[in-house]
Protein backbone atom coordinates (compact mmCIF):
# COMPACT_ATOMS: atom_id res chain seq x y z
CA UNK A 1 0.00 0.00 0.00
CA UNK A 2 1.55 3.34 -1.01
CA UNK A 3 1.48 6.55 1.00
CA UNK A 4 -1.49 7.92 -0.86
CA UNK A 5 -3.56 4.80 -0.29
CA UNK A 6 -2.72 4.90 3.42
CA UNK A 7 -3.77 8.54 3.65
CA UNK A 8 -6.96 7.96 1.72
CA UNK A 9 -7.84 4.85 3.73
CA UNK A 10 -7.38 6.90 6.88
CA UNK A 11 -9.74 9.55 5.52
CA UNK A 12 -12.22 7.00 4.32
CA UNK A 13 -12.30 5.07 7.55
CA UNK A 14 -13.59 8.21 9.23
CA UNK A 15 -16.48 8.24 6.78
CA UNK A 16 -17.18 4.66 5.90
CA UNK A 17 -16.86 3.04 9.28
CA UNK A 18 -18.69 -0.10 8.36
CA UNK A 19 -19.21 -2.19 5.31
CA UNK A 20 -22.75 -3.29 6.01
CA UNK A 21 -24.38 -0.89 3.56
CA UNK A 22 -21.90 -1.83 0.87
CA UNK A 23 -22.41 -5.55 1.44
CA UNK A 24 -26.20 -5.07 1.39
CA UNK A 25 -25.82 -3.16 -1.83
CA UNK A 26 -23.79 -5.95 -3.40
CA UNK A 27 -26.39 -8.51 -2.32
CA UNK A 28 -29.25 -6.40 -3.71
CA UNK A 29 -27.23 -5.85 -6.86
CA UNK A 30 -26.65 -9.56 -7.35
CA UNK A 31 -30.35 -10.38 -6.76
CA UNK A 32 -31.70 -7.67 -9.07
CA UNK A 33 -29.28 -8.27 -11.92
CA UNK A 34 -29.55 -12.04 -11.72
CA UNK A 35 -33.32 -11.63 -11.91
CA UNK A 36 -32.93 -9.38 -14.96
CA UNK A 37 -30.61 -11.98 -16.46
CA UNK A 38 -33.26 -14.64 -15.83
CA UNK A 39 -36.00 -12.48 -17.40
CA UNK A 40 -33.76 -11.85 -20.39
CA UNK A 41 -33.06 -15.59 -20.65
CA UNK A 42 -36.79 -16.40 -20.69
CA UNK A 43 -37.48 -13.83 -23.38
CA UNK A 44 -34.46 -14.51 -25.57
CA UNK A 45 -35.85 -16.90 -28.14
CA UNK A 46 -34.04 -15.85 -31.31
CA UNK A 47 -30.66 -14.53 -32.38
CA UNK A 48 -32.33 -11.17 -32.94
CA UNK A 49 -33.38 -11.11 -29.27
CA UNK A 50 -29.81 -11.80 -28.21
CA UNK A 51 -28.05 -9.35 -30.52
CA UNK A 52 -30.45 -6.40 -30.67
CA UNK A 53 -32.99 -7.12 -27.89
CA UNK A 54 -35.53 -8.17 -30.51
CA UNK A 55 -35.50 -4.66 -32.00
CA UNK A 56 -38.39 -3.88 -29.66
CA UNK A 57 -36.99 -1.34 -27.22
CA UNK A 58 -38.71 1.94 -26.41
CA UNK A 59 -37.10 5.39 -26.42
CA UNK A 60 -36.54 5.58 -22.67
CA UNK A 61 -34.64 2.29 -22.50
CA UNK A 62 -32.66 3.05 -25.69
CA UNK A 63 -31.66 6.49 -24.33
CA UNK A 64 -30.56 5.24 -20.91
CA UNK A 65 -28.79 2.24 -22.40
CA UNK A 66 -26.96 4.48 -24.86
CA UNK A 67 -26.04 6.91 -22.08
CA UNK A 68 -24.97 4.24 -19.59
CA UNK A 69 -22.84 2.53 -22.25
CA UNK A 70 -21.33 5.84 -23.36
CA UNK A 71 -20.51 7.19 -19.89
CA UNK A 72 -18.13 4.92 -18.04
CA UNK A 73 -16.46 5.31 -14.67
CA UNK A 74 -13.42 6.53 -16.61
CA UNK A 75 -15.51 9.36 -18.07
CA UNK A 76 -16.83 10.43 -14.68
CA UNK A 77 -13.73 10.09 -12.50
CA UNK A 78 -10.95 10.33 -15.08
CA UNK A 79 -12.34 13.26 -17.00
CA UNK A 80 -13.39 15.20 -13.91
CA UNK A 81 -9.75 14.78 -12.83
CA UNK A 82 -8.58 16.05 -16.21
CA UNK A 83 -10.94 19.02 -15.81
CA UNK A 84 -9.38 19.74 -12.40
CA UNK A 85 -6.06 20.21 -14.21
CA UNK A 86 -7.20 21.98 -17.38
CA UNK A 87 -10.13 23.90 -15.90
CA UNK A 88 -13.57 24.40 -17.36
CA UNK A 89 -12.32 24.65 -20.96
CA UNK A 90 -12.97 20.90 -21.00
CA UNK A 91 -16.67 21.83 -21.01
CA UNK A 92 -16.27 21.93 -24.80
CA UNK A 93 -16.14 18.17 -24.59
CA UNK A 94 -19.44 18.10 -22.68
CA UNK A 95 -20.90 20.30 -25.44
CA UNK A 96 -19.72 17.84 -28.11
CA UNK A 97 -20.96 14.90 -26.02
CA UNK A 98 -24.47 16.34 -26.12
CA UNK A 99 -24.53 18.00 -29.55
CA UNK A 100 -22.54 15.40 -31.50
CA UNK A 101 -22.83 12.40 -29.17
CA UNK A 102 -26.60 12.61 -28.83
CA UNK A 103 -28.20 15.05 -31.29
CA UNK A 104 -26.08 14.41 -34.41
CA UNK A 105 -25.64 10.75 -33.49
CA UNK A 106 -29.34 9.91 -33.21
CA UNK A 107 -30.78 12.33 -35.78
CA UNK A 108 -28.22 11.93 -38.58
CA UNK A 109 -26.81 8.46 -37.87
CA UNK A 110 -29.28 6.55 -35.68
CA UNK A 111 -32.41 6.86 -37.80
CA UNK A 112 -30.63 5.90 -41.03
CA UNK A 113 -28.63 3.11 -39.40
CA UNK A 114 -31.81 1.50 -38.08
CA UNK A 115 -33.60 1.73 -41.44
CA UNK A 116 -30.68 0.36 -43.46
CA UNK A 117 -29.99 -2.23 -40.76
CA UNK A 118 -33.56 -3.53 -41.07
CA UNK A 119 -33.36 -3.59 -44.89
CA UNK A 120 -30.12 -5.55 -44.79
CA UNK A 121 -30.98 -7.73 -41.79
CA UNK A 122 -27.93 -6.43 -39.90
CA UNK A 123 -27.62 -6.87 -36.15
CA UNK A 124 -24.10 -5.53 -35.52
CA UNK A 125 -21.97 -2.78 -37.05
CA UNK A 126 -19.66 -5.27 -38.82
CA UNK A 127 -22.74 -7.02 -40.17
CA UNK A 128 -24.10 -3.73 -41.47
CA UNK A 129 -20.83 -3.27 -43.40
CA UNK A 130 -20.64 -6.93 -44.44
CA UNK A 131 -24.22 -7.07 -45.76
CA UNK A 132 -24.03 -3.66 -47.41
CA UNK A 133 -20.96 -4.74 -49.41
CA UNK A 134 -21.79 -8.45 -49.66
CA UNK A 135 -18.46 -9.20 -48.06
CA UNK A 136 -18.22 -11.55 -45.09
CA UNK A 137 -14.45 -11.02 -44.84
CA UNK A 138 -15.00 -7.31 -44.22
CA UNK A 139 -17.44 -8.27 -41.47
CA UNK A 140 -14.98 -10.75 -39.96
CA UNK A 141 -12.03 -8.35 -39.95
CA UNK A 142 -14.18 -5.60 -38.40
CA UNK A 143 -15.33 -8.09 -35.75
CA UNK A 144 -11.76 -9.07 -34.87
CA UNK A 145 -10.65 -5.42 -34.51
CA UNK A 146 -13.64 -4.65 -32.28
CA UNK A 147 -13.23 -7.77 -30.10
CA UNK A 148 -9.50 -7.26 -29.43
CA UNK A 149 -9.77 -3.62 -28.47
CA UNK A 150 -12.96 -4.09 -26.48
CA UNK A 151 -11.39 -6.74 -24.26
CA UNK A 152 -8.60 -4.28 -23.43
CA UNK A 153 -11.07 -1.47 -22.79
CA UNK A 154 -13.24 -3.66 -20.55
CA UNK A 155 -10.15 -4.71 -18.62
CA UNK A 156 -9.38 -1.04 -18.01
CA UNK A 157 -12.92 -0.46 -16.73
CA UNK A 158 -12.58 -3.25 -14.13
CA UNK A 159 -9.09 -2.11 -13.28
CA UNK A 160 -10.34 1.41 -12.49
CA UNK A 161 -13.34 0.39 -10.43
CA UNK A 162 -11.55 -2.33 -8.47
CA UNK A 163 -8.72 0.07 -7.62
CA UNK A 164 -11.30 2.53 -6.29
CA UNK A 165 -13.07 -0.15 -4.24
CA UNK A 166 -9.71 -1.24 -2.83
CA UNK A 167 -8.86 2.31 -1.80
CA UNK A 168 -12.28 3.07 -0.33
CA UNK A 169 -13.19 -0.19 1.39
CA UNK A 170 -9.90 -1.97 1.65
CA UNK A 171 -11.41 -4.93 -0.20
CA UNK A 172 -8.58 -6.73 -2.02
CA UNK A 173 -8.30 -5.71 -5.66
CA UNK A 174 -8.42 -9.31 -6.88
CA UNK A 175 -11.63 -10.03 -4.97
CA UNK A 176 -13.34 -6.95 -6.41
CA UNK A 177 -12.29 -7.89 -9.93
CA UNK A 178 -13.68 -11.41 -9.53
CA UNK A 179 -16.97 -10.22 -7.94
CA UNK A 180 -17.73 -7.54 -10.51
CA UNK A 181 -16.62 -9.52 -13.56
CA UNK A 182 -18.70 -12.51 -12.48
CA UNK A 183 -21.82 -10.39 -11.77
CA UNK A 184 -21.64 -8.47 -15.06
CA UNK A 185 -20.67 -11.59 -16.99
CA UNK A 186 -23.51 -13.64 -15.49
CA UNK A 187 -26.37 -11.43 -16.55
CA UNK A 188 -24.88 -10.80 -19.99
CA UNK A 189 -24.49 -14.54 -20.56
CA UNK A 190 -27.94 -15.33 -19.23
CA UNK A 191 -30.05 -12.62 -20.75
CA UNK A 192 -28.15 -11.19 -23.71
CA UNK A 193 -28.85 -7.61 -24.72
CA UNK A 194 -32.33 -7.62 -23.15
CA UNK A 195 -30.82 -8.07 -19.69
CA UNK A 196 -28.01 -5.63 -20.45
CA UNK A 197 -30.43 -2.89 -21.51
CA UNK A 198 -32.85 -3.38 -18.61
CA UNK A 199 -29.89 -3.26 -16.24
CA UNK A 200 -28.79 -0.05 -17.95
CA UNK A 201 -32.06 1.61 -16.93
CA UNK A 202 -31.40 0.92 -13.22
CA UNK A 203 -27.73 1.82 -13.58
CA UNK A 204 -28.55 5.00 -15.53
CA UNK A 205 -31.05 6.21 -12.92
CA UNK A 206 -28.52 5.59 -10.10
CA UNK A 207 -25.84 7.49 -12.02
CA UNK A 208 -28.26 10.34 -12.72
CA UNK A 209 -29.25 10.74 -9.05
CA UNK A 210 -25.62 10.56 -7.90
CA UNK A 211 -24.42 13.21 -10.34
CA UNK A 212 -27.43 15.48 -9.74
CA UNK A 213 -26.89 15.48 -5.98
CA UNK A 214 -23.17 16.10 -6.40
CA UNK A 215 -23.70 19.01 -8.80
CA UNK A 216 -26.26 20.72 -6.55
CA UNK A 217 -24.26 20.12 -3.36
CA UNK A 218 -21.00 21.51 -4.74
CA UNK A 219 -22.54 24.66 -6.20
CA UNK A 220 -24.67 25.16 -3.07
CA UNK A 221 -21.60 24.92 -0.83
CA UNK A 222 -19.79 27.50 -2.96
CA UNK A 223 -22.71 29.95 -2.91
CA UNK A 224 -24.23 29.35 -6.35
CA UNK A 225 -23.01 29.32 -9.91
CA UNK A 226 -21.53 32.84 -10.10
CA UNK A 227 -19.74 32.70 -6.75
CA UNK A 228 -18.42 29.22 -7.46
CA UNK A 229 -17.05 30.25 -10.85
CA UNK A 230 -15.59 33.46 -9.43
CA UNK A 231 -13.87 31.51 -6.66
CA UNK A 232 -12.49 29.17 -9.31
CA UNK A 233 -11.39 32.08 -11.54
CA UNK A 234 -9.51 33.67 -8.65
CA UNK A 235 -7.42 30.54 -8.01
CA UNK A 236 -3.86 30.83 -9.30
CA UNK A 237 -1.70 27.90 -10.32
CA UNK A 238 0.58 28.82 -7.41
CA UNK A 239 -2.34 28.09 -5.04
CA UNK A 240 -2.61 24.64 -6.59
CA UNK A 241 1.14 24.01 -6.50
CA UNK A 242 1.00 24.83 -2.78
CA UNK A 243 -1.31 21.87 -2.22
CA UNK A 244 0.84 19.57 -4.29
CA UNK A 245 -0.36 20.00 -7.88
CA UNK A 246 2.34 19.48 -10.56
CA UNK A 247 4.42 22.54 -11.47
CA UNK A 248 3.44 22.50 -15.14
CA UNK A 249 0.62 25.00 -15.52
CA UNK A 250 -2.10 23.51 -17.73
CA UNK A 251 -4.49 26.44 -17.37
CA UNK A 252 -2.26 29.50 -17.91
CA UNK A 253 -5.23 31.87 -18.27
CA UNK A 254 -7.02 30.55 -15.21
CA UNK A 255 -9.37 27.66 -14.51
CA UNK A 256 -12.44 29.32 -16.01
CA UNK A 257 -10.64 30.46 -19.18
CA UNK A 258 -9.56 28.87 -22.42
CA UNK A 259 -5.87 27.98 -22.80
CA UNK A 260 -3.82 30.43 -24.93
CA UNK A 261 -4.27 29.57 -28.62
CA UNK A 262 -1.83 27.01 -30.11
CA UNK A 263 0.15 26.50 -26.92
CA UNK A 264 0.89 23.00 -25.63
CA UNK A 265 -1.96 23.03 -23.06
CA UNK A 266 -4.32 24.26 -25.79
CA UNK A 267 -3.34 21.39 -28.07
CA UNK A 268 -3.80 18.91 -25.21
CA UNK A 269 -7.31 20.22 -24.53
CA UNK A 270 -8.10 20.20 -28.25
CA UNK A 271 -7.08 16.58 -28.59
CA UNK A 272 -9.11 15.56 -25.51
CA UNK A 273 -12.17 17.42 -26.77
CA UNK A 274 -12.18 16.14 -30.34
CA UNK A 275 -10.75 12.69 -29.69
CA UNK A 276 -13.73 11.70 -27.59
CA UNK A 277 -16.22 14.30 -28.86
CA UNK A 278 -16.13 13.15 -32.49
CA UNK A 279 -15.04 9.58 -31.82
CA UNK A 280 -18.40 8.80 -30.27
CA UNK A 281 -20.05 8.63 -33.70
CA UNK A 282 -18.32 5.40 -34.65
CA UNK A 283 -18.39 3.33 -31.46
CA UNK A 284 -19.78 -0.15 -32.29
CA UNK A 285 -21.33 -0.60 -28.83
CA UNK A 286 -23.30 2.65 -29.28
CA UNK A 287 -24.27 2.04 -32.90
CA UNK A 288 -25.83 -1.25 -31.80
CA UNK A 289 -28.28 0.72 -29.62
CA UNK A 290 -29.89 2.29 -32.71
CA UNK A 291 -30.70 -1.18 -34.00
CA UNK A 292 -32.55 -2.07 -30.79
CA UNK A 293 -35.20 0.66 -31.17
CA UNK A 294 -38.70 -0.57 -31.98
CA UNK A 295 -39.38 2.33 -34.37
CA UNK A 296 -38.23 5.79 -35.43
CA UNK A 297 -40.43 7.34 -32.79
CA UNK A 298 -38.48 5.53 -30.07
CA UNK A 299 -35.20 6.82 -31.49
CA UNK A 300 -36.58 10.36 -31.57
CA UNK A 301 -37.73 10.09 -27.94
CA UNK A 302 -34.22 8.94 -27.05
CA UNK A 303 -32.85 12.30 -28.23
CA UNK A 304 -34.18 14.51 -25.38
CA UNK A 305 -33.78 11.80 -22.73
CA UNK A 306 -30.23 11.06 -23.88
CA UNK A 307 -29.44 14.80 -24.05
CA UNK A 308 -30.61 15.42 -20.48
CA UNK A 309 -28.81 12.28 -19.24
CA UNK A 310 -25.48 13.23 -20.82
CA UNK A 311 -25.89 16.82 -19.56
CA UNK A 312 -26.06 15.51 -16.01
CA UNK A 313 -23.13 13.18 -16.58
CA UNK A 314 -20.36 14.91 -18.50
CA UNK A 315 -21.42 18.54 -18.00
CA UNK A 316 -21.60 17.83 -14.27
CA UNK A 317 -18.28 15.95 -14.18
CA UNK A 318 -16.43 18.68 -16.12
CA UNK A 319 -18.02 21.47 -14.03
CA UNK A 320 -17.34 19.95 -10.63
CA UNK A 321 -13.86 18.64 -11.49
CA UNK A 322 -12.33 22.15 -11.40
CA UNK A 323 -14.52 23.10 -8.41
CA UNK A 324 -12.72 20.36 -6.47
CA UNK A 325 -9.63 22.58 -6.72
CA UNK A 326 -11.47 25.33 -4.82
CA UNK A 327 -12.55 22.88 -2.10
CA UNK A 328 -9.03 21.48 -1.85
CA UNK A 329 -7.42 24.91 -1.51
CA UNK A 330 -10.09 26.17 0.92
CA UNK A 331 -9.87 23.09 3.14
CA UNK A 332 -6.15 22.49 2.80
CA UNK A 333 -6.65 19.08 1.20
CA UNK A 334 -3.48 17.85 -0.47
CA UNK A 335 -3.39 16.84 -4.14
CA UNK A 336 -3.78 13.05 -4.10
CA UNK A 337 -1.03 12.38 -6.62
CA UNK A 338 -3.22 11.57 -9.61
CA UNK A 339 -6.00 13.50 -11.38
CA UNK A 340 -8.15 10.35 -11.21
CA UNK A 341 -8.27 10.65 -7.43
CA UNK A 342 -9.13 14.35 -7.14
CA UNK A 343 -12.93 13.94 -7.20
CA UNK A 344 -13.03 10.81 -4.95
CA UNK A 345 -10.72 12.55 -2.44
CA UNK A 346 -12.87 15.69 -2.21
CA UNK A 347 -16.06 13.64 -1.92
CA UNK A 348 -14.65 11.45 0.81
CA UNK A 349 -13.22 14.39 2.74
CA UNK A 350 -16.18 16.72 2.56
CA UNK A 351 -19.36 14.83 1.77
CA UNK A 352 -21.55 12.99 4.28
CA UNK A 353 -21.25 9.20 4.45
CA UNK A 354 -24.53 8.52 2.66
CA UNK A 355 -23.31 10.47 -0.33
CA UNK A 356 -19.91 8.76 -0.38
CA UNK A 357 -21.81 5.49 -0.76
CA UNK A 358 -24.24 6.92 -3.34
CA UNK A 359 -21.31 8.28 -5.35
CA UNK A 360 -19.52 4.97 -5.16
CA UNK A 361 -22.64 3.12 -6.30
CA UNK A 362 -23.06 5.58 -9.17
CA UNK A 363 -19.46 5.04 -10.28
CA UNK A 364 -19.82 1.30 -9.88
CA UNK A 365 -22.97 1.38 -12.01
CA UNK A 366 -21.18 3.45 -14.65
CA UNK A 367 -18.38 0.90 -14.78
CA UNK A 368 -20.63 -2.16 -14.80
CA UNK A 369 -23.00 -0.80 -17.44
CA UNK A 370 -20.15 -0.04 -19.83
CA UNK A 371 -18.45 -3.37 -19.12
CA UNK A 372 -21.64 -5.39 -19.70
CA UNK A 373 -22.27 -3.63 -23.01
CA UNK A 374 -18.68 -4.27 -24.10
CA UNK A 375 -18.89 -7.95 -23.14
CA UNK A 376 -22.00 -8.28 -25.25
CA UNK A 377 -20.63 -6.50 -28.32
CA UNK A 378 -17.27 -8.27 -28.17
CA UNK A 379 -19.04 -11.66 -27.87
CA UNK A 380 -21.29 -10.80 -30.81
CA UNK A 381 -18.26 -9.77 -32.86
CA UNK A 382 -16.61 -13.16 -32.39
CA UNK A 383 -19.74 -15.34 -32.55
CA UNK A 384 -21.76 -13.57 -35.21
CA UNK A 385 -19.25 -11.60 -37.28
CA UNK A 386 -16.18 -13.82 -37.22
CA UNK A 387 -17.48 -17.38 -36.69
CA UNK A 388 -20.92 -17.36 -38.30
CA UNK A 389 -20.38 -14.95 -41.18
CA UNK A 390 -16.65 -14.87 -41.99
CA UNK A 391 -15.85 -18.53 -41.27
CA UNK A 392 -19.14 -20.39 -41.80
CA UNK A 393 -20.46 -17.95 -44.43
CA UNK A 394 -23.76 -17.54 -42.59
CA UNK A 395 -24.45 -21.28 -42.47
CA UNK A 396 -23.78 -21.87 -38.79
CA UNK A 397 -27.52 -21.91 -38.02
CA UNK A 398 -28.38 -22.56 -34.36
CA UNK A 399 -24.70 -23.13 -33.63
CA UNK A 400 -24.15 -19.40 -34.16
CA UNK A 401 -25.97 -18.53 -30.91
CA UNK A 402 -24.14 -21.22 -28.99
CA UNK A 403 -20.79 -20.02 -30.32
CA UNK A 404 -21.70 -16.41 -29.47
CA UNK A 405 -22.50 -17.41 -25.88
CA UNK A 406 -19.27 -19.40 -25.66
CA UNK A 407 -17.33 -16.51 -27.20
CA UNK A 408 -18.88 -14.11 -24.67
CA UNK A 409 -17.92 -16.50 -21.84
CA UNK A 410 -14.38 -16.70 -23.24
CA UNK A 411 -14.16 -12.91 -23.46
CA UNK A 412 -15.35 -12.59 -19.85
CA UNK A 413 -12.69 -15.14 -18.80
CA UNK A 414 -9.94 -13.35 -20.76
CA UNK A 415 -11.00 -10.01 -19.28
CA UNK A 416 -10.87 -11.53 -15.80
CA UNK A 417 -7.38 -12.94 -16.37
CA UNK A 418 -6.12 -9.66 -17.84
CA UNK A 419 -7.70 -7.63 -15.04
CA UNK A 420 -6.04 -9.77 -12.37
CA UNK A 421 -2.64 -9.24 -13.91
CA UNK A 422 -2.92 -6.39 -16.42
CA UNK A 423 -0.07 -6.30 -18.93
CA UNK A 424 1.22 -2.92 -20.20
CA UNK A 425 -0.38 -3.52 -23.56
CA UNK A 426 -3.82 -3.10 -21.95
CA UNK A 427 -3.08 0.51 -21.10
CA UNK A 428 -2.00 1.19 -24.70
CA UNK A 429 -4.96 -0.55 -26.28
CA UNK A 430 -7.31 1.32 -23.95
CA UNK A 431 -5.84 4.69 -24.74
CA UNK A 432 -6.29 3.82 -28.42
CA UNK A 433 -9.84 2.53 -28.11
CA UNK A 434 -12.11 5.52 -28.70
CA UNK A 435 -9.91 7.21 -31.28
CA UNK A 436 -9.08 4.00 -33.09
CA UNK A 437 -12.72 2.97 -33.48
CA UNK A 438 -13.48 6.41 -34.93
CA UNK A 439 -10.48 6.38 -37.29
CA UNK A 440 -11.32 2.86 -38.47
CA UNK A 441 -15.08 2.98 -38.86
CA UNK A 442 -16.32 6.57 -39.14
CA UNK A 443 -15.66 7.12 -42.86
CA UNK A 444 -16.83 3.73 -44.18
CA UNK A 445 -19.81 3.71 -41.79
CA UNK A 446 -20.93 7.24 -42.67
CA UNK A 447 -20.61 6.66 -46.42
CA UNK A 448 -22.31 3.27 -46.08
CA UNK A 449 -25.49 4.89 -44.79
CA UNK A 450 -25.31 8.08 -46.86
CA UNK A 451 -23.68 7.35 -50.23
CA UNK A 452 -25.08 4.86 -52.70
CA UNK A 453 -21.87 4.82 -54.76
CA UNK A 454 -19.49 3.56 -52.07
CA UNK A 455 -18.00 0.25 -53.20
CA UNK A 456 -16.59 -2.81 -51.47
CA UNK A 457 -13.03 -1.78 -52.38
CA UNK A 458 -13.71 1.76 -51.16
CA UNK A 459 -14.95 0.46 -47.81
CA UNK A 460 -11.89 -1.80 -47.39
CA UNK A 461 -9.46 1.02 -48.19
CA UNK A 462 -11.28 3.46 -45.90
CA UNK A 463 -11.32 0.98 -43.02
CA UNK A 464 -7.72 -0.15 -43.37
CA UNK A 465 -6.25 3.31 -44.03
CA UNK A 466 -7.98 4.74 -40.94
CA UNK A 467 -6.95 1.78 -38.79
CA UNK A 468 -3.28 1.64 -39.79
CA UNK A 469 -2.78 5.40 -39.88
CA UNK A 470 -4.12 5.63 -36.33
CA UNK A 471 -1.98 2.70 -35.10
CA UNK A 472 1.19 4.19 -36.63
CA UNK A 473 0.39 7.64 -35.27
CA UNK A 474 -0.17 6.29 -31.76
CA UNK A 475 3.07 4.28 -31.96
CA UNK A 476 5.34 6.85 -33.58
CA UNK A 477 3.98 10.36 -33.07
CA UNK A 478 1.33 10.87 -30.39
CA UNK A 479 2.84 12.40 -27.25
CA UNK A 480 0.90 10.22 -24.80
CA UNK A 481 1.70 6.85 -26.36
CA UNK A 482 4.70 7.04 -28.74
CA UNK A 483 7.43 7.57 -26.09
CA UNK A 484 6.42 4.44 -24.15
CA UNK A 485 5.67 2.25 -27.18
CA UNK A 486 8.43 3.09 -29.65
CA UNK A 487 10.66 5.35 -27.56
CA UNK A 488 10.15 8.18 -30.04
CA UNK A 489 9.49 11.63 -28.59
CA UNK A 490 8.73 14.21 -31.21
CA UNK A 491 8.95 17.88 -30.45
CA UNK A 492 6.46 20.38 -31.84
CA UNK A 493 2.73 20.81 -31.64
CA UNK A 494 2.02 18.08 -34.21
CA UNK A 495 2.74 15.37 -31.63
CA UNK A 496 -0.20 16.65 -29.56
CA UNK A 497 -2.66 16.03 -32.38
CA UNK A 498 -4.97 13.07 -31.94
CA UNK A 499 -4.66 10.83 -35.04
CA UNK A 500 -8.34 11.31 -35.64
CA UNK A 501 -7.69 14.82 -37.02
CA UNK A 502 -5.79 13.29 -39.93
CA UNK A 503 -6.94 9.68 -40.12
CA UNK A 504 -10.63 10.47 -40.56
CA UNK A 505 -10.16 12.95 -43.46
CA UNK A 506 -7.66 10.57 -45.11
CA UNK A 507 -10.06 7.65 -44.68
CA UNK A 508 -12.95 9.68 -46.16
CA UNK A 509 -10.90 10.87 -49.16
CA UNK A 510 -9.50 7.42 -49.95
CA UNK A 511 -12.90 5.74 -49.57
CA UNK A 512 -14.43 8.21 -52.03
CA UNK A 513 -11.56 8.06 -54.57
CA UNK A 514 -11.39 4.26 -54.57
CA UNK A 515 -15.19 3.99 -54.77
CA UNK A 516 -15.24 6.25 -57.82
CA UNK A 517 -12.73 4.09 -59.73
CA UNK A 518 -13.73 0.60 -58.57
CA UNK A 519 -16.57 -1.71 -59.52
CA UNK A 520 -19.99 -0.66 -58.29
CA UNK A 521 -22.30 -3.03 -56.43
CA UNK A 522 -25.44 -4.19 -58.30
CA UNK A 523 -28.10 -1.47 -58.40
CA UNK A 524 -30.78 -3.87 -57.09
CA UNK A 525 -28.71 -4.54 -53.97
CA UNK A 526 -28.26 -0.83 -53.30
CA UNK A 527 -31.99 -0.28 -53.82
CA UNK A 528 -32.73 -2.90 -51.19
CA UNK A 529 -30.34 -1.24 -48.73
CA UNK A 530 -31.95 2.17 -49.18
CA UNK A 531 -35.57 1.02 -49.60
CA UNK A 532 -36.69 2.48 -46.25
CA UNK A 533 -34.87 5.79 -46.60
CA UNK B 1 -8.34 42.13 -17.10
CA UNK B 2 -10.65 40.13 -19.31
CA UNK B 3 -14.39 40.48 -18.76
CA UNK B 4 -15.92 37.34 -17.27
CA UNK B 5 -19.47 36.13 -17.84
CA UNK B 6 -20.80 34.06 -14.92
CA UNK B 7 -17.20 33.96 -13.77
CA UNK B 8 -16.02 32.41 -17.06
CA UNK B 9 -14.18 33.84 -20.05
CA UNK B 10 -16.10 34.11 -23.33
CA UNK B 11 -14.93 30.78 -24.83
CA UNK B 12 -15.65 28.77 -21.70
CA UNK B 13 -18.98 30.52 -21.26
CA UNK B 14 -19.90 29.62 -24.86
CA UNK B 15 -19.13 25.97 -24.08
CA UNK B 16 -21.12 26.16 -20.82
CA UNK B 17 -24.18 27.75 -22.41
CA UNK B 18 -23.68 25.50 -25.47
CA UNK B 19 -24.24 22.43 -23.28
CA UNK B 20 -27.53 23.80 -22.04
CA UNK B 21 -28.64 24.99 -25.50
CA UNK B 22 -27.74 21.61 -27.06
CA UNK B 23 -29.90 19.87 -24.49
CA UNK B 24 -32.71 22.29 -25.29
CA UNK B 25 -32.19 21.55 -28.98
CA UNK B 26 -32.62 17.83 -28.25
CA UNK B 27 -35.90 18.56 -26.43
CA UNK B 28 -37.16 20.96 -29.12
CA UNK B 29 -36.31 18.43 -31.86
CA UNK B 30 -38.44 15.78 -30.15
CA UNK B 31 -41.33 18.19 -29.53
CA UNK B 32 -41.16 19.27 -33.20
CA UNK B 33 -41.15 15.67 -34.51
CA UNK B 34 -43.76 14.45 -32.09
CA UNK B 35 -46.27 17.29 -32.20
CA UNK B 36 -45.52 19.99 -34.81
CA UNK B 37 -44.40 17.92 -37.81
CA UNK B 38 -46.98 15.23 -37.16
CA UNK B 39 -49.64 17.91 -37.03
CA UNK B 40 -48.49 19.41 -40.34
CA UNK B 41 -48.41 15.93 -41.96
CA UNK B 42 -51.88 15.05 -40.67
CA UNK B 43 -53.29 18.36 -41.90
CA UNK B 44 -51.60 17.90 -45.30
CA UNK B 45 -52.98 14.36 -45.60
CA UNK B 46 -56.49 15.56 -44.72
CA UNK B 47 -56.30 18.38 -47.26
CA UNK B 48 -55.05 16.12 -50.07
CA UNK B 49 -57.44 13.32 -49.07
Amino acid sequence: MNTFEKTLRHVVQKKVDNYIIFILFIIAYVIIFTFLGYLGYKRTKTAKDWYIAGGKMGGFVVALSYGATFVSAVALIGFSGIASMFGQSVLWLAFLNIFVGVFIAFVFFGLRTRKIGISLGAETLPELLGNRFKDTRLQGVSGVIIAIFMVAYTTAVFLAISSLIKVVFGIPYELSVVIFTVIAGAYVLLGGLLAVMWAHVIQGITMFIGMLVMYCWMYFKLGGIVSAHEALASLTWADLVNIGFPEANLAPNGLTSMQPFLTEPFMMVLTIIFGVGIGVLAQPQLIQRYLTAKNDRALRLAVPIGGIFILFMTFTAFSVGPLCDVFMVNHGILYPGSPDLVLPTVIMELFPQWFVLLFLFAILMAAMSTAAALFHVAGASIGRDVYDKAIKKGLAGKKSMLVTRLATAAIIAVTLILSLNPPDVVAYLTSFFFGLMACTFLAPYTLTIYWRKITRAGAWVGLMSGFWFAILWYCLVYYKTAPSISGITLSGLVSYLDPLFLAIPISFVLTIIVSLISKQLPKEHIDVAFENI
Amino acid sequence: METLILGQDLWVFVAWIGCILSTLLCIIYWVYCEYVRKDVKTRGAKESG
